[in-house]
């Protein structure tokens, strides 16, 4: 399981598409800053910004995402705020999951499994050692941005506070968790799918709200067999990763469980099928 | 006898409605390179992949190194194999390659990479990712990765295609010597009769996914020797003729040819009988049959 472990770690960080995203994310953030900086010096688009900030708190009722950094009276950042709406947004969650599939899927679209997959003793490995690597590559993805996220702010003229460490390494120990219980699951369905496409399909799907709708028609279906405010988007584990704001610690024992169980859940049947099924 | 390592008992694998193979009983001892002929969609590379473990048959049992069934587990880390085309990551070179296939095998060293692209001709080709190298290098990649870790038994599904003449030579004489100095067990399969005919030591024939015969290089080298082929005029009046002298072992191989495979002494004793019933031989000799014949008489329809 180790050697599978190294095996996938190697070829993670010789992916280009890793150093892609990774290039995107540092010059999005950057850029992102300087441009939100400029636009709350002009008062029509400051008005714009106020608008999208007031929606913010509802994340599931667009498709699309709602990314707004919340600035401190001063005019500087808490740093935890530099992370939080990134995260809450999906925006991370997107940019994890984008990777994920790209890296989950690329033993089967090269035919490298063949050179491996046979040989193993239990084919469960093949699942958890790609569950290790991704989620080493969240803890880095997400260092990263944190780090671009700060830069950003210094390269738009303003100061990153760090103030309530405590408090914030704790909110974001906890987002950690969740991103990594995120990718898990999208290495899961790409070892069920095993197609690029449509793994990559329900992973934009899933960060960008675009299955609102389904989520409503069960909502609805629900509630018609008798469960008063059904809304299933609360027990998932992106639904989570966007209610989960700084502060909201009366959620975290449910967001936790919501996350050990798809965890669990979601590596269980991938394992199950993978084991039944062909590989090749 | 030599220790069997492979056998499979009725082994078959279905698609759909498919049968793609149909309850083959194949044996491989050790240290034999064997050589699994057939034309395209016999079956061999469904057979490959039930037993390198990709492929779960849909019924029957194989037993490798003698273990079977939840026991297989254990033993699946001395197989290796080169199933289709190589699977490579295309944006890495060919060290990377093997050394991703090394660390998971848990195989240590650089030289022992390097001198496992010595052996397949590829030392030279630097940091050129694999994306950019012609089918031959690929191909040649790919059996060094199958080599990686000294399996036992060494499975490659046609290592040869895409390979110029040259390089099937040096493939070839790698996998021969890979064989005699380690040891190892190849199952190597392949369509062209005349290529295996190089370096196996045993045969099976596979036809419509099913085995149709296994032989060693000895048998086929026999089958393969000699027969009488006489061109006739009326071949089907010859056909009575020959049955008449009791000769059952016989094809009309076109509208003038007949091969005859047995009573090769008695050419000229069956050239008068020919004569007397009015057939007019133009030629009738002792020859031998070619490889490529053999091979598409036993898996004719």
């Amino acid at each position: 399981m180790l050697n599978l472990i190294r095996m996938n770690l190697y070829r993670l960080v010789r992916m280009k598409s890793l150093y892609v995203i990774v290039i995107i994310t540092v010059v999005m953030n950057i850029a992102t800053m300087i441009i939100d900086e400029q636009m709350k010096s002009d008062p029509k688009q400051a008005e714009l910004l106020q608008m999208a900030e007031e929606t913010k708190d509802d994340p599931v009722s667009n498709i699309g995402m709602n990314i707004t950094v919340t600035s401190r009276a001063d005019g500087n950042y808490n740093f935890v705020d530099v992370m939080a709406s990134p995260l809450c947004g999906m925006l991370c969650a997107l940019l994890i999951g984008i990777f994920t599939v790209i890296f989950a899927t690329a033993d089967f679209s090269t035919g490298d499994i063949k050179n491996y997959g046979g040989a193993m003793k239990h084919r469960y490995q093949i699942v958890v050692s790609k569950v290790v690597s991704v989620a080493f590559y969240t803890v880095g993805f997400l260092v990263v941005f944190g780090v671009s996220g700060c830069i950003g702010v210094y390269a738009a003229g303003r100061k990153v506070v760090f103030e309530k460490m405590g408090a914030a390494m704790g909110y974001l120990g906890v987002q950690t968790v969740l991103h990594i219980v995120f990718a898990a699951v999208i290495t899961c369905i790409c070892m069920i799918l095993r197609s690029n496409l449509l793994s990559m399909i329900l992973t934009v799907c899933i960060s960008m709200h675009a299955l609102a709708a389904v989520y409503a028609l069960l909502d609805k279906a629900l509630v018609k067999a008798g469960w008063k405010n059904a809304n299933i988007v609360h027990y998932t584990v992106s639904g989570r990763i966007m209610e989960y704001a700084p502060g909201r610690t009366n959620i975290l024992g449910s967001t936790l469980l919501i996350a050990g169980i798809f965890f669990v859940a979601f590596l269980v049947v991938s394992s199950i099928f993978v084991t039944k099924k062909d590989l090749v | 006898m030599s220790e069997i390592i492979l056998q499979t008992h009725e082994l078959k694998k279905v698609y759909g409605k498919q049968v793609a193979v149909d309850g083959i009983d194949l044996k491989v001892e050790r240290g034999s390179i064997y050589g699994l002929i057939g034309k395209n969609g016999a079956g061999k590379t469904t057979t490959l992949k039930m037993i390198s473990g990709l492929a779960k048959p849909t019924s029957g049992s194989f037993s490798l190194f003698g273990k079977t069934g939840s026991e297989l587990a254990d033993v699946r880390g001395r197989v290796s194999c080169l199933i289709e085309e190589p699977g490579l990551y295309p944006n890495m070179t060919a060290f990377e390659n093997l050394k991703a296939k090394c660390l998971c095998y848990g195989v240590k060293g650089d030289a022992y990479i390097k001198e496992l692209l010595e052996r397949v001709g590829l030392a030279n080709v630097g940091k050129k990712k694999a994306g950019h190298f012609s089918l031959g290098m690929k191909q040649r990649l790919g059996i060094a990765m199958a080599m990686v870790g000294e399996p036992d038994l060494l499975i490659l599904d046609e290592p040869i295609n895409g390979l110029d003449p040259e390089g099937i030579v040096e493939i070839r004489d790698t996998l021969t010597q890979f064989s005699k100095e380690k040891g190892v067990t190849i199952l190597i399969s392949s369509h062209i009769l005349e290529e295996l005919s190089k370096v196996a030591t045993h045969y099976g024939i596979m036809s419509k996914g099913r085995l149709v015969e296994q032989l060693t290089a000895e048998e086929l080298a026999d089958r393969c020797s000699l027969r009488i082929e006489a061109v006739v005029d009326r071949p089907e009046i010859a056909g009575t003729v020959l049955e008449r002298l009791g000769i059952t072992n016989y094809k009309v191989v076109d509208k003038e040819t007949i091969n005859i495979s047995e009573r090769l002494e008695d050419v000229a004793q069956i050239n008068r009988a020919l004569n007397e019933a009015g057939v007019l031989v133009s030629k009738i000799m002792v020859n031998n049959e070619s490889l490529e014949s053999f091979f598409l008489t036993t898996t004719a329809d």
